[in-house]
């Protein structure tokens, strides 16, 4: 496997792959060791992230064709972007489409495998200890005040591609369950008052007491 | 071999949040450092309007039509606000979508939940009384007069001293200081979400006249005032931190519900314990003003999901989750 390819791998994990390193690997994706190049990275930067069961769920990806997917999915979404389009986005759009089309389904393979998987170590900190030891990443202090947060809300810096889409999925799964009891309190400590309940989509149906 | 994209990331990353730190300095005038100092006449005039729009919005009676935006997506909704014999009942119905609908109905006026106790005037709650209140956490501003709803309002601009909160612009009615209109900005001035009022009437009407199909009907629970003492016993886990100014909206006791209010913002952490083991991870999602961070991690020995929900910025709910320990050392 030459150097460039190894570079778009890179670049893929960064999600800052362009259109020409997406096309780079697509032509080699079958190559076995342009996949396990691929499995190790996820592997590696899940170590770097402190991410002790990474190494027993990594290797599955390389089992599922990961590649083929990704381009199955590519080769969809370009469709549907050439079908109405002028040169210009003959360019522009498969780069999105491929963040996309990667993000989607790296999701999907992972996005089971988060929650309730037995058996794995687990490593003991002492009780009481803040959750920080196994922190995320960024700058971020838990001693407030002059603290130095890593954003300002809606920009925030994402660990690594895969683990971060299959997470913002159960963060918006949660959203939608939590959303109730949340305004429930919200709506008798805003100004607002009980406009708040406009955030929620559907209300859930109560027995009346 | 491309080389180091992390560092890439942090260059990025610390560029993004010079710039928006220079606005937000820009913002606030420099103001770090103003928390104990007295309050302005200004801070003064904007807090007696907040108090007066406190007490409007429980002790007025009124009905209207509000709408609801954010993004793209906008809903109509009614509420219905009555006061009598010492309660209030408020009925808000969803006009477009499903026509679902909220009650809660003698909710005694004398129940004054913390985030109001924050905003009123003449009431302390977890500080000092000498201190200027929420003035300490946001920059207030009187604004001009403007038409909301067909009536005169008094528009008032209220902007985060620190990054931990969002901004509001609101609109309150001049004569009764009810909100007529809020809006919730980001630090970069994008607004978030907005309420406003596209009709309202003041004075009680008659309950007959309902005119919506409602079928699914919501009442909303009533949470028990603080307790402090009873609270602390039993608690399996608790917040470590918080922005300065946000106090605890009820008794956390044996919950697995964690409520916070600065008296503009509310944010409400929850925590899923989980079996076998989790694989560490966070993620985030945007709803209008409303923010969601969950976090896969292990607390102790013990893997749990954390999510924190409410209109802070995400980065505020990201340092509340970092900061949760078990209160009792064998909790499990």
């Amino acid at each position: 496997m030459n150097e460039r390819i190894q570079e778009s791998l890179s670049a893929l994990m960064d999600d800052e792959a362009n259109e020409l390193e997406v096309q780079r690997l697509l032509k080699h994706s079958d190559a076995i060791e342009v996949r396990s190049a691929w499995a190790r990275m996820q592997g590696t930067s899940s170590v770097v992230r402190g991410d002790r069961d990474a190494a027993v769920l990594r290797p599955q990806f390389a089992d599922l064709a990961f590649a083929d997917r990704v381009a199955a999915g590519l080769e969809a979404e370009s469709a549907t972007a050439f079908a109405g389009s002028g040169a210009v986005s003959l360019v522009s759009r498969p780069l999105a489409s491929f963040a996309v089309a990667a993000s989607v389904f790296v999701a999907v393979l992972v996005g089971s495998q988060f929650i309730g998987l037995a058996g794995l170590g687990t490593d003991t900190v002492a009780p009481g200890q803040v959750a920080s030891q196994i922190s995320p990443v960024g700058p971020v202090s838990t001693l407030g005040g002059a603290a130095m947060p890593a954003s300002f809300g809606t920009q925030t810096v994402v660990a690594q591609p895969a683990a971060a889409v299959g997470y913002d999925q159960i963060a918006r799964q949660r959203l939608l369950r939590y959303l109730v009891p949340h305004t429930d309190a919200a709506s008798l400590n805003t100004p607002q008052g009980m406009m708040p309940y406009a955030r929620v989509a559907s209300f859930p149906a109560d027995a009346k007491d | 071999m491309r080389a180091l994209p992390v560092s890439q990331l942090m260059q990025k990353t610390s560029r993004l949040l010079m710039s928006r730190l220079f606005v937000l300095l820009l913002l606030s005038g420099f103001v770090g450092n103003t928390a104990s100092a007295a309050c302005t006449e200004q801070d003064l005039a904007a807090r007696q309007w907040l108090d007066k729009m406190s007490h409007s919005l429980q002790e007025v009676s009124y009905s209207g039509v509000f709408t609801y935006e954010h993004g793209s997506s906008m809903q109509t909704l009614r509420i219905r606000h009555q006061v009598s014999e010492g309660a209030e009942t408020a009925h808000v119905t969803r006009l477009t979508g499903d026509g679902g609908s909220v009650m809660r109905t003698e909710h005694p006026l004398d129940c004054i939940h913390p985030g109001s106790k924050l905003v009123r005037l003449g009431l302390t709650f977890g500080g000092d009384s000498e201190d200027c209140g929420m003035a300490a956490h946001y920059k207030l501003e009187l604004g001009d007069e403007i038409l909301v709803a067909g009536r005169t309002a008094q528009v008032l601009q209220i902007l985060p001293r620190d990054m931990y909160r969002y901004g509001y612009l609101m609109a309150l009615d001049k004569e009764s200081g009810l909100l007529l209109k809020s809006q919730t900005m980001a630090h970069d001035g994008r607004t978030l979400e907005r309420f406003q009022f596209a009709d309202v009437q003041f004075g009680l009407i008659s309950s007959a006249s309902a005119g919506t199909e409602v079928e699914v009907v919501h009442h909303t629970g009533h949470p028990q005032p603080p307790q402090p003492e009873l609270a602390a016993t039993a608690r399996a886990w608790q917040v470590g931190w918080v922005p300065d100014g946000f106090a605890p909206t009820s008794d956390h006791d044996g919950t697995q519900e964690h409520t916070f209010t600065d008296g503009l913002a509310v944010f409400s952490v929850f925590l899923e314990p989980l079996q076998g083991s989790v694989e560490l991870g966070e993620g985030r999602a945007r709803q209008g003003g409303t923010s969601a961070y969950s976090r896969g991690m292990q607390i102790g020995a013990s893997p749990v999901l954390v999510t924190v929900i409410g209109e802070v910025p995400v980065n505020t709910a990201r340092m509340v989750a970092d900061s949760i320990v078990w209160e009792v050392a064998d909790a499990d």
